[in-house]
């Protein structure tokens, strides 16, 4: 089955599935609205690659209609545990952006504890994020942000008992990150998310959520929504 | 024994809703006035009263810069600010980046206003009080509906000073409104219609609240505390498209400076009485912008 839009990391999924290797595709059309930045349409691809139960590589890549390029990859590894039990896990992500006057570069890499039931889960973990401009300065001096220890959460709830291996499901999350094919660590949202199995390889997986503002430590405003629908094929 | 842990702290937050400095509720639900709606009053208010323009200012000159002074009912320190400002010679005038308020009420505006109105040594007569000092609102400025004293006092959150220059060179300093966390369709047009005439001026200084950048751990910035990425991406676009010399933020209480680009961007610290060692900012214009940190 699918690793796919779930709170675990990829490599975590298939451990509990049994899996061996497996090369999954995933296309995606999304549209973002925010009040501040307007309307943005976009198309994303990635593949994922799991040589082994525990370790996993996704390459991405995004076009957004502001004329923003993105691409990844993203490597995940099962440092101890296990699925059924929870576990720790380090996700490691390159992420290059291409705006019309800036290029950036980003490097996050994050440890999460993940915690797995049939209904529920649950991560939480801290990142690092270090950003670099590749439009150097003027003055040829340096160009880099780092980010350190944000924190990272998601509590993710599924009707149906996934252990039952369900042709559809559907469920919510409240979580600081999202795992869609480009993003960083940001604001918390709510989502709703769901997926529905085609065939053995052919699902068609969406989502939609709520784009906060400032929230805990500002007044909330919600600020836009988000909605993502696609198909993944496991090849 | 779960349900009563669960009881305390439904209780506690109750309590802390009930409280004077935090607006519990207003963390989780949206109050108050949305950006969109703030940005276009104060566009209103600048159709009516036009830009400030200071001319006769020496070549080079200082900006003091501060932020977060969270007043509750006195404000010793930013009277001192204040104070260093007037007295030194080369500064022109002092800029303070939001959240003035500490509580809830009126008190920390007119505490701040009234500061704005002591008598400067500088600028007497013809120059009004309110142009020796420019203000922008901040989060917690907006808790508890707050910005209808803010609106009351300062007027606007969104416009521009521009420093005319005894050699003629202008430099243009641009004020915004990200007191929810994001600047808003409106504003940020404005921002870029603004910033298309970047040509016209020899320095760009933008000030706005927010940080852009998630980069404090502490608790006041986890887990969220920053612009929507989008948003955040697009103005470091633009910033860097337009040259912007200088971009002042505030809000996590610490000195912080970065570069992207060829901007650079700078935190000021915060002047609240519970700082240790506070710090404010003096910024220097001149053929280029340069700035340090000074304690205060």
């Amino acid at each position: 089955m699918f690793f796919l839009l779930v709170a675990l990391p990829a490599a975590l999924q298939a451990q509990e599935e049994g899996q061996g290797a497996a090369l999954t595709l995933r296309g995606y059309g999304l549209y973002d609205f925010h009040y501040a930045t307007g309307a943005i349409g976009g198309a994303a691809l990635a593949l994922d690659w799991q040589p082994s139960p525990t370790f996993a590589l996704s390459l991405g890549a995004e076009y957004a209609s502001t004329n923003r390029i993105s691409a990844n990859l993203q490597g995940e590894a099962v440092l101890a545990g296990s699925a059924k039990a929870g576990c720790l896990a380090l996700r490691n992500r390159y992420l290059w952006r291409h705006y019309p006057s800036l290029d950036l570069q980003e490097f996050t890499s994050a440890l999460e504890l993940v915690g797995h039931l049939r209904h529920w889960d649950l991560n939480l973990g801290l990142c690092n994020r270090y950003t670099a401009a590749l439009v150097q300065r003027s003055d040829g001096g340096g160009a880099t942000v780092l980010e350190p220890m944000n924190v990272m959460f998601a509590l993710e709830g599924w009707w149906r008992d996934r252990a039952a291996a369900p042709a559809w499901n559907v469920g919510v999350r409240w979580s600081s990150y999202n795992d869609f094919v480009i993003e960083r660590v940001a604001n918390w949202f709510f989502s709703l998310r769901g997926f529905y199995s085609l065939s053995d390889k052919v699902r068609l997986t969406g989502e939609v959520g709520i784009h906060p503002v400032g929230s805990l430590n500002l007044t909330a405003s919600y600020d836009g929504w988000f909605g993502h629908l696609g198909v993944a094929a496991r090849l | 024994m779960k349900l009563k842990y669960i009881a305390l702290i439904v209780l506690a937050a109750v309590a802390w809703t009930g409280c004077d400095r935090l607006d519990v509720k207003g963390m989780f639900f949206s109050s108050g006035t949305h950006t969109e709606d703030r940005v276009a009053e104060w566009l209103a208010w600048n159709e009516e009263h036009p830009a400030t323009v200071l001319t006769g200012v020496p070549d080079e000159y200082c900006v003091y810069v501060t932020s977060d002074i969270h007043i509750t009912d006195e404000a010793p320190r930013v009277e001192a600010f204040l104070s260093a400002e007037y007295a030194d010679p080369r500064a022109v005038f002092s800029i303070v980046g939001g959240d003035i308020a500490n509580v809830r009420g009126e008190t920390p505006f007119r505490v701040m206003d009234s500061l704005l109105h002591l008598p400067h040594p500088h600028y007497h007569s013809p120059r009004p009080a309110e142009d020796t000092c420019f203000v922008i609102i901040g989060n917690h400025d907006i808790y508890f509906d707050c910005q209808e004293y803010y609106k009351k006092y300062f007027h606007t959150s969104t416009y521009t000073v521009t420093v005319q220059t005894v050699g003629g060179a202008q430099d243009l300093f641009v004020f915004l409104d990200s007191g929810n966390a994001t600047h808003g369709r409106r504003q940020l047009a404005w921002l870029k219609e603004v910033l298309g005439r970047r040509g016209e001026y020899r320095n760009v200084v933008v000030c706005t609240h927010t940080c852009l950048f998630r980069t404090s751990y502490n608790y006041s910035t986890t887990p969220a505390a920053n612009l929507p990425e989008d948003e955040c991406y697009e103005l470091l676009d633009l910033m860097q498209e337009s040259r912007v010399n200088l971009f002042l933020m505030g809000h996590f209480h610490h000195k912080e400076q970065h570069t992207v680009g060829d901007v650079e961007y700078v935190m000021t610290d915060n002047l609240n009485e519970e700082k240790e060692v506070p710090n404010y900012l003096v910024v220097t214009c001149g053929k280029r912008v340069s700035y340090e940190y000074k304690e205060l």
